[in-house]
């Protein structure tokens, strides 16, 4: 990949290197993109999100994927791998065995390294997924997760916030607490208290 | 500001240092950060917004403002310098201040690489806290896109409008704002090529 300019790969070819690898990667416009190893936090917050849903799911015919699954984007010409996925099962049986075309609701776990990304390009992308209701972004920075829902004519953002809190997702009729999304993970510390100001040198 | 740990500035020292400097500085929870400079793109699409708002509110009891005036977000101890407001009634300066709102209708902020992260995420999350902020909009320079945040009661709505064909529309302000006139003579990148390279 040193030569000037990249060469455009195609779809199939993306697959057939990817299925190959050792480690992940997510593909736009010909081009291959590494993904980098997560935190101990996003881990966490990935498989507790994981199980939260898979609960909350349970016999009512959906699935849940985790960051295992690559998901294409065929307005875009893109595979990306989100932090998680819930699909219909009937969808999920339709199509390739790996990579996901109709996820229904989409989450990603933000980080300093992503977030710009997941909030911009990535929205972007999993707004021309029709299939996909919802999008989640979950904080690792405090408890706080914000859920876009597919609306006529827009998305509908709620948030909810602190460990007392939980997120309802309509379209699914379920409700997640924070409590379990964030079980056994540990926030930064907040900024000094302004109070203190000045009694610090 | 070589001393480290850095020392916390209130509120009033803040004001004091920003009105005598010569450029201007945002402030967040005790620390004053330089703002820096435009592009011609984001400067010329600032100007147009302002003047698209202007011809819209005419003869309204709503206004626009440029990047000149500060707002001030109470809540998360902040002074911010937004790209463009719109300030509606005659009651949103702070008592016996006249450089200063912190009840601003509508928030627009012009995207640029360096700053998108913070406008999408710390700076949306610090304007949410400001009741009186309906929309909050955001303006692409890569693409002739704008994204409109509503307030709306639980939650806020999301809507788009994309191509210099399309028009956003501000229910709160009972208006729409074509696009052409936001990006006009504003110069945009070519669209990412899809199809083969090289």
């Amino acid at each position: 990949m040193a030569t000037n300019p990249l060469p455009y790969l195609s779809e199939d070819a993306y697959l057939a290197i990817e299925r190959e690898a050792e480690t992940k990667s997510e593909y736009h416009h010909g081009q291959i993109f590494a993904m980098s190893g997560g935190t101990n936090s996003h881990s966490r917050i990935g498989v507790n999100v994981c199980a939260e849903f898979r609960q909350a799911v349970r016999g009512r015919g959906c699935s849940v994927t985790n960051s295992d699954l690559r998901l294409r984007i065929p307005k875009q010409g893109s595979y990306v791998y989100p932090d998680m996925m819930i699909s219909r099962d009937e969808s999920a049986s339709q199509s390739q065995s790996d990579f996901a075309e109709k996820p229904i609701l989409i989450a990603e776990v933000l980080s300093p390294s992503t977030e710009l990304y997941d909030r911009g390009v990535k929205f972007a992308l999993y707004k021309t997924v029709e299939s996909c209701r919802e999008y989640m972004l979950i904080s690792q920075s405090e408890p706080l997760v914000e859920l876009f829902s597919r609306q006529p004519g827009g998305w509908l953002l709620t948030e909810a916030r602190g460990l007392d809190a939980s997120i309802r997702i309509e379209s699914l009729g379920c409700e997640i607490p924070l409590s379990g999304i964030y079980e056994n993970v540990t926030f930064p510390e907040p900024p000094p208290d302004p109070s203190l100001a000045g009694k610090i040198e | 500001m070589a001393a480290n740990p850095i020392p916390y500035l209130s509120e009033e020292q803040y004001l004091a240092l920003d009105r005598a400097a010569e450029v201007r500085s945002e402030y967040h929870e005790g620390q004053m950060y330089a703002m820096a400079g435009g592009s011609d793109a984001h400067a010329t699409t600032g100007g147009n917004l302002f003047a698209e708002f202007r011809q819209a509110l005419r003869g309204k009891s709503c206004r626009p403002v440029n990047n000149d005036l500060r707002a001030r977000i109470p809540k998360t101890n902040s002074c911010v310098y937004p790209d463009a407001m719109v300030l509606c009634g005659a009651a949103d300066q702070l008592a016996g201040k006249n450089d200063i709102v912190d009840s601003p209708h509508l928030i627009v902020e012009v995207l640029s690489p360096s700053s998108e992260k913070f406008d999408r995420g710390a700076k949306f999350a610090m304007y949410k806290t400001l009741e009186s902020c309906h929309e909050y909009m955001l303006v692409s320079q890569d693409e002739p896109l704008v994204e409109l945040f509503s307030r709306r009661p639980g939650g806020w709505f999301l809507t788009e409008a994309h191509g210099l064909d399309a028009s956003i529309r501000i229910e709160s302000l009972d208006l729409a704002i074509p696009l052409a006139g936001i990006y006009e003579r504003v110069a945009l990148p070519e669209p990412l090529d899809s199809g083969p390279r090289g």
